[in-house]
């Protein structure tokens, strides 16, 4: 086979193989969220609640290895997120405790302020707490997402280094962002926590929490005691539903955690109402058992997310099974017991970045860009077809060879097609006729220099394939930072600028070229060329 | 067919004019964007609502109360085709506060030691105290009753707060129940739908299909049904149906078509991303071209006439009245690759005619190439800003921006090559040539440096 022949070869497998790579373009084409509709998230987890945590529950440990050793001690408490203090250890007492703490503590630095004794969490320690909340908050997130069925999610962690605590996901085709949200936002951390009465309360059954905050702090004589935390509760009251809020003074320490639980699935109260029973593990059960049986006639407050849901009357030795009352649908209930399920995120997560694109928007976008596509497209080739006569069917031929190849090559890489996308889709048709607008004009200069029209189209190609060459690449490089530095549908139109640029060096070298060849090699000595 | 014949155009004479104007171009540029340009959330932070109104609304009325909702800044535009009744309300940033505290800690981190205090906020509104700031002296630890935040935990993020204060403002204006007691059929997933539908004449079977269908309809046409006539046309709608949801529904008389919440830190990174990005961009640029054609002096004025498109662009831009956001920073890289393009044809065209033409001086050699590759220029040009024009005028709202930037960028990118890249090419020529001639005492003609350099194209930049 002659060159010619290889080359039509060629051109021909290049076109099958993008066409099989492109139809059926709907399902071929992987259209981005802006196009598709659908919801970008950037989360970030708060890891360092994750360490605020694991310090919290230390403090009992801590708190438990002074009195069960009879070790005397002023007070006991966290300190910032990763300190424990504790105050009016006599000296004899404070090598005690060393002794036990380097048994059951390990991982914390002892240091001396006044006359205190500061644990440090250990920095090694606290950033494997944080990274593991990260990976928590990962999966926990994935089976939700999961569970509440949102087709071909993005579920991934950003960020590097010990800085990397951020989550992004992008949910597809999802239209009501506020319900998913709040789907895989929510912390679903259950726990329990019983009531600390401010002195002088006699009655502990009716007593009922405080509808100011500072009435509260007043009534433990302006300051809380240490080991005490403040929480609210939203009520509704009267006919209207009226929103109030109920202050209650509780443990700091949880007794009972949401990952406690063993199960947790939608019921139904004796009126019919949807509400959430939960069956907690068998350990917990137990620690439940003796809490309620110690503190029988007194109150104990269930938290969802530091909330109070309710704050019932302890009446009885209550086993490890119960139900969460409150002012579910059948939907919430469904969407809390899922929660609780797929387990508690281990810190709570703040919302960086949303962006939501309605499925509307995103049809009238694709509308607009491609009607902008094909307008451009068909000016651009009545321009070249005009200029260039008939040597412009061969650029017109090139260009569209290019537009397929860019499709074929997009979609085979699985990459995503983006508003922005489109629009450098465009811009590459502009930039692809540059290389044929750089060839034919030199072509055109070499025929009026008195070169044969053979000498002409090689001497064309040959000269211009540098300035081809070189412009295209730092159009390349100015596309690769855009990739580098650029989000979601910036990326899209980078990687789209970059393929366009790769296949039109493609084209216009080597199918035109050989369009060229095709045209002139039936003749011999041909004398003109219409160009 | 030629527009342009061979042309001899002496266009470096009048160099000195030119970079007077451009000068003066610049000037006004730096001037209008040092005057502060209108960022969009991506860089600024805050939420974007994009809302389509069934009919005009009254503007005056519901940008009153839309400011009514204390969140600061609210503007309210329209946006696309008149008839369309389409318009962004923008929200700025909630977290003014959260910004400072992010912006101090970034502060800290920079400085090693101490380590940077960390404000546990959510902490601090449970506790009820505030925490105990994390300095080395670490002071007592009393708890401050004093300072409590009188709200109580707003668990809910800034966007969920700020969509649903714009959406109940709307609600309200445009007079819809939104106590729910009917169904928005404007506004209802295909989910409320779905359930709605089953409970309708049809029944469980076919609720899902229908419901499916009525919001692909709805998808179709801009998102909004304008009567329940419309429903006529769904797929698969059944007269029982449409009786049933013209009893059970409303059309309410807007639809959110997008919603858009970039928080205060991410504006701030995606604002330095896009600073690094374009600088490295040109400092990636300028390295090729030096490498490429071994001289300093074209990657000056390639790099040189970038920046100066770069910026006239988008002072005009500014002026225009344009909103500075991500879009536009792709805009600007495309422009500055695009730019560079006619640039380096000419570059080219200057370092073949440097052999060719040995014995000419630089001045000509360069007016030469302009002349010869003036009418590709120009061409290439042209066919670009057919497609950008195109993309202006019908690419829809999220390009506008965009594609106005880089018909802006094209046309003085054209001008740049030829009446700034070139000329500061041969300056910094000539400048090194006076160097060595000040230096080394020797006497070389520019004419024959100018082919001497080109010749010497195998040896690295710093010593042509």
């Amino acid at each position: 086979m002659t060159p010619l022949r290889w080359r039509f070869l060629i051109i021909a497998a290049m076109v099958v193989a993008a066409v099989w790579a492109v139809y059926p373009p709907q399902e071929k084409v992987h259209l981005g969220l802006d196009l598709k509709g659908g919801i970008h998230l950037v989360l970030q987890v708060n890891s360092g609640e994750a360490v605020a945590a694991k310090v919290e529950s230390d403090v009992e440990t801590v708190r438990a290895l002074l009195t069960d050793n009879s070790i005397p001690f002023g007070d006991l408490a966290s300190e910032g997120e990763d300190r424990i203090r504790v105050t009016g250890l006599d000296a004899e007492g404070r090598s005690r405790l060393d002794a036990l703490l380097d048994e059951n503590l390990p991982v914390y630095n002892r240091g001396s302020a006044a006359d205190d004794l500061i644990l440090t969490l250990d920095t090694f320690e606290s950033q494997a707490i944080r990274r593991a909340a990260v990976q928590q908050s990962l999966q926990t997130i994935h089976t939700r997402v999961d569970a509440y069925g949102v087709a071909g999610p993005i579920i991934q962690q950003q960020g590097f280094g010990p800085d990397a605590n951020r989550i992004l996901i992008q949910l597809p085709g999802v239209e009501d962002p506020e319900t998913v949200i709040d789907v895989f936002r929510r912390q679903a951390f259950l726990e329990w926590k019983l009531v600390v009465y401010p002195p002088g309360v006699t009655d502990f059954r009716a007593w009922d929490g405080f509808s100011d905050r500072q009435t509260l702090i007043d009534a433990f004589g302006g300051t809380l005691p240490s080991g005490v935390e403040i929480y609210p509760e939203k009520r509704a009251v009267g006919l209207d539903d009226r929103q109030i809020t109920v202050w209650w003074p509780l443990t700091k320490a949880s007794p009972i955690k949401g990952n406690d639980l063993k199960n947790a699935q939608r019921g139904q109260g004796q009126f019919g109402e949807a509400n959430i029973a939960f069956t907690l593990t068998a350990t917990a059960g137990r620690v439940f058992e003796n809490l309620t049986r110690e503190n029988v006639g007194r109150k104990m407050a269930i938290l969802l997310d530091k909330e109070v849901l309710t704050a019932p009357v302890i009446n009885s030795v209550i086993p490890g099974n119960g139900v969460l009352e409150g002012n579910y649908t059948v939907e919430s209930a469904d969407i809390l017991a899922l929660q609780l399920k797929s387990g508690a995120l281990p810190a709570s997560l703040d919302v960086l970045e949303q962006r939501t694109v309605g499925p509307s928007l995103g049809m009238d976008s694709i509308r607009k860009g491609v009607y902008a596509a094909i307008l451009g497209l068909v000016m651009v080739m009545i321009f070249m077809l005009v200029y260039y006569k008939l040597s412009g069917i061969n650029a017109v031929v090139a260009l569209l060879l290019n537009l397929l190849l860019v499709l074929a090559i997009m979609s085979s890489m699985g990459a995503t097609l983006t508003l922005p996308g489109i629009a450098g889709f465009i811009l590459t048709i502009g930039m692809a006729v540059d290389a044929n607008v750089l060839i034919f004009e030199r072509i055109k200069e070499e025929l009026r220099n008195g070169k044969s029209v053979r000498a002409a189209v090689e001497g064309g190609f040959g000269k211009a394939v540098s300035a081809i060459v070189d412009s295209n690449v730092t159009t390349l490089i100015a596309a690769v930072f855009l990739f580098q530095y650029g989000t979601g549908p910036i990326r899209g139109f980078a990687i789209t600028l970059m393929v366009g640029i790769l296949a039109s060096m493609v084209t216009a070298l080597f199918v035109s070229r050989t369009i060229f060849m095709a045209v002139l090699s039936g003749r011999t000595g041909q004398e003109r060329l219409s160009i | 067919m030629e527009i342009l014949r061979p042309t001899h155009i002496d266009f470096l004479g009048k160099r000195y004019i030119l970079f007077a104007v451009s000068g003066i171009a610049l000037a006004v540029s730096l001037w209008a964007l040092g005057n502060g340009i209108n960022k969009g959330i991506d860089f600024a932070g805050g939420t974007e609502i994009q809302v389509k109104f069934a009919e005009a609304p009254e503007l005056d009325t519901l940008r009153r109360q839309l400011n009514d909702l204390g969140m600061g800044d609210v503007s309210l535009q329209s946006i696309g085709a008149v008839e369309d009744h389409e318009f962004l309300i923008r929200i700025g940033s909630q977290q003014e506060a959260g910004v400072a505290a992010a912006q101090e800690r970034e502060e800290a981190d920079t400085q090693p030691v101490p380590p940077p205090p960390e404000a546990d906020d959510l902490d601090d509104q449970v506790d009820g105290r505030a925490e105990t700031p994390d300095s080395a002296s670490i002071p007592d630890p009393g708890p401050i009753p004093g300072v409590l935040p009188e709200e109580p935990v707003a668990r809910e993020g800034e966007q969920t707060r700020v969509y649903h204060a714009v959406l109940e403002v709307l609600r309200n204006y445009s007079g819809v129940d939104t106590r729910g007691a009917r169904t928005d059929l404007n506004m209802a997933n295909v989910h409320e739908m779905a359930l709605l539908l089953a409970a309708g004449p049809g029944g469980e079977p076919q609720a899902g299909t229908l419901a499916t269908a009525i919001a692909g309809y709805r998808r179709d046409h801009a998102g909004l049904f304008l009567s329940f006539s419309d429903l006529d046309q769904v797929e698969g709608m059944t007269p029982e149906a449409r009786t049933y949801l013209e009893a059970n529904t409303v059309l309410g008389p807007f639809t959110i078509r997008r919603v858009e919440f970039v928080g205060p830190q991410i504006g701030g990174e995606l604002a330095w991303k896009a600073k690094l990005g374009m600088g490295l961009a040109l400092a990636g640029m300028l390295l090729y071209i030096t490498i490429r054609f071994r001289n300093l002096g074209f990657a000056l004025g390639g790099i040189i006439a970038l920046i100066h498109d770069g910026i006239i662009a988008a002072g005009i831009y500014d002026l225009w009245g344009g909103q500075f956001d991500l879009i536009l920073v792709a805009a600007i890289l495309t422009l500055l690759g695009y730019s560079i393009n006619d640039t380096i044809v000419i570059f080219d065209r200057v370092r073949e005619n440097t052999r060719l033409m040995r014995g000419s001086d630089t001045l000509t050699i360069f007016n030469t190439s302009i002349n010869q590759t003036l009418s590709r220029t120009l061409l290439t040009s042209m066919t670009t800003l057919l497609v950008v024009v195109s993309l202006f005028l019908f690419g829809g709202q999220t390009i506008h921006g965009f594609a106005f930037l880089l018909m802006l960028g094209i046309i003085v990118g054209t001008y740049s090559t030829i009446f700034i890249a070139s000329p500061v090419a041969i300056l910094y020529g000539q400048w090194m040539e006076s160097r060595k001639v000040s230096t080394r005492h020797q006497v070389p003609a520019i004419a024959v440096t100018g082919g001497k350099r080109h010749r010497s194209k195998g040896r690295p930049a710093g010593r042509s």
